[in-house]
């Protein structure tokens, strides 16, 4: 769990404060994504957390413990740390890269060296990758590294700026996907930042949006959608929010008995958005949901979805 | 057939020449180690100064124009004579290369790469040694193969006072008019420099090229 309470950044020299009294509460176990404009803060909230930027005022705490009292080196130790740029050490090996928390850390050899093959296996990297340097892996490749890399020591909680920035929209998606199934599976607490409200939605189970310093809205993702705190949140969302918050819902929630109505098959689990695409495209009016066996596990139909 | 007169001299003078030679890398060897023991912590501690680093850029080229014979001339009422005076001149000389290389390469490393080394906990030395240093090595080597070949050419210069090397033979040589005596210098002399970058440059390729790869 990460509590913020009353956050207060104010760099030398600036008029007004870059974080303003930021409070809020992560449960154990969610990930949960800054977002807003550039200069709105989010960077300079999630540097706090690990002390790359020490804050004016206010507490931060991370599993009850205040992170300000302490050494600020032994805390960045148990925090994962991911940047959009990866930041992999070009001189060292793929494993190398992996081991270097629990070398800091003073890990032997052996059991190094079992942590470097267990994470490979998790970010789903193949085991011939060990003595490969980085300028020889793709884009995604290496933020699967920089991911192993900041998972490795198993911290409780990870921090990740943009960890998709330079990823190419099409592998993006897949990755968010897999990243957050793997983040949900090592039951990490984590807090990212994103411009993309796309990713936010994908991978967080709160989103915060921060405009000036302040924080305008905690809350779930469909929360946010169906009921903006203010104009601003409203405008950020932007005009399909309606459409957006239909991806996060799945056929599953609306599905009614088969009717042996003819419509496009949709696989169990498919977005309510895709399935009005589909629908559109289709021109029908109702789909058939499918389970990965083929079996038809219901229908669903056009107006269920706009009545949603 | 002076270049034969001054191998003939040398093939009958072989324990003289092989003095001078052992004399000109000795010396050119201390200089140069001790112009690293200077030049790369002098680099290491003005890095986190972009003012002390500015400074000590604009100090070391200041220097770095003052020509070798003139550090010679200066150094001799306070040092005196021989290999000690001479020492100190190569020092002067191989100090701004090597600083200047090495700096470049500590401050140009990649920001991002600082800032996952102090994310993920490391310590400010542990980044000197384990991030910083081993990237910057290509551009320190860089510098220490520059200042190689200056020590190695300058160190003729020891001759003018007293120092010994392979500069002996041309000062002889031009104090007796005698050109294939001043060979018997000059002509070692631009082989070991050539030789020098030639075999620094091998050393480098085969020590950074295939890693960043």
């Amino acid at each position: 769990m990460i509590e913020l309470d009353a956050v207060t950044k104010t760099f030398p020299g600036a008029p007004t404060a870059s974080v303003n009294a930021v409070s809020m509460v992560i449960p154990e176990g969610e990930t949960v994504a800054l977002i807003g404009p550039s200069g709105c803060g989010k960077t300079t909230t999630l540097r706090m957390i690990n002390r790359l930027i020490e804050p004016t005022a206010g507490r931060i705490r991370v599993a009850g413990h205040d992170v300000t009292a302490g050494d600020p080196v032994t805390l960045r130790r148990t925090i994962g740390y991911v940047i959009q740029n990866v930041g992999l050490f070009p001189h060292m090996t793929v494993a190398e890269n992996i081991a270097a928390v629990p070398r800091l850390l003073g890990w032997d050899a052996k059991r190094t060296d079992a942590r470097v093959d267990e994470m490979l296996h998790l970010v789903g990297l193949d085991p011939a990758m060990r003595t490969r340097r980085p300028a020889a892996l793709s884009g995604g490749q290496r933020q699967r590294v920089g991911v192993a890399r900041a998972l490795a020591a198993d911290p409780p909680v990870m921090l990740m700026d943009e960890p998709f920035g330079a990823i190419d929209p099409i592998a993006r998606t897949r990755l968010q996907d897999e990243f957050k199934a793997i983040l949900r599976r090592v039951r990490k607490t984590v807090v990212m930042v994103t411009h993309d409200m796309e990713e936010a939605l994908r991978m967080a189970d709160r989103i915060a949006i921060m405009r000036n310093g302040e924080l305008l809205q905690f809350d779930t993702p469909a929360t946010i959608l169906t009921s903006p705190a203010d104009p601003f949140v409203d405008a950020f969302l932007g005009p399909d929010r309606a459409y957006r918050r239909l991806g996060l819902l799945t056929v599953d929630n609306l599905m009614t008995p088969a009717s042996g109505t003819p419509g496009p098959a949709l696989p169990s689990g498919t977005t309510l958005r895709e399935a009005l695409s589909t629908l559109i495209t289709a021109r029908a009016d109702t789909a058939r949901i499918v389970a990965p066996d083929g079996t038809v596990l219901g229908d669903l139909s056009r107006a269920a979805i706009l009545a949603a | 057939m002076i270049l034969l007169d001054a191998l003939s001299w040398i093939g009958s003078h072989p324990a003289e020449f092989a003095a001078a030679l052992q004399q000109h890398l000795l010396m050119s060897a201390i200089s140069l180690a001790i112009g690293l023991l200077i030049a790369i912590p002098l680099a290491v501690l003005v890095l986190p100064s972009r003012l002390g680093a500015g400074l000590t850029v604009g100090l070391v080229n200041a220097v770095r124009t003052i020509p070798s014979l003139a550090i010679l001339a200066a150094a001799l009422p306070i040092l005196g004579i021989g290999i000690v005076p001479s020492i100190v001149a190569l020092v002067v000389l191989a100090v701004p290369p090597i600083l200047i290389n090495s700096l470049i390469g500590l401050r140009e490393i990649d920001p991002d790469l600082i800032d996952a080394a102090t994310g993920i906990g490391m310590r400010r030395a542990q980044i000197l040694w384990r991030i910083r240093l081993p990237l910057a090595a290509p551009s320190i080597f860089g510098g220490i193969r520059t200042a190689a070949v200056q020590v190695i050419a300058g160190a003729t210069l020891a001759s003018f006072i007293g120092g010994g090397g392979l500069g002996d033979f041309i000062t002889a040589g031009i104090a007796l008019m005698d050109y294939s005596r001043l060979l018997v210098g000059a002509v070692p002399i631009a082989l070991l420099a050539i030789g020098t970058e030639l075999g620094m440059a091998a050393l480098e390729r085969r020590l950074f090229l295939e890693k960043t790869a």
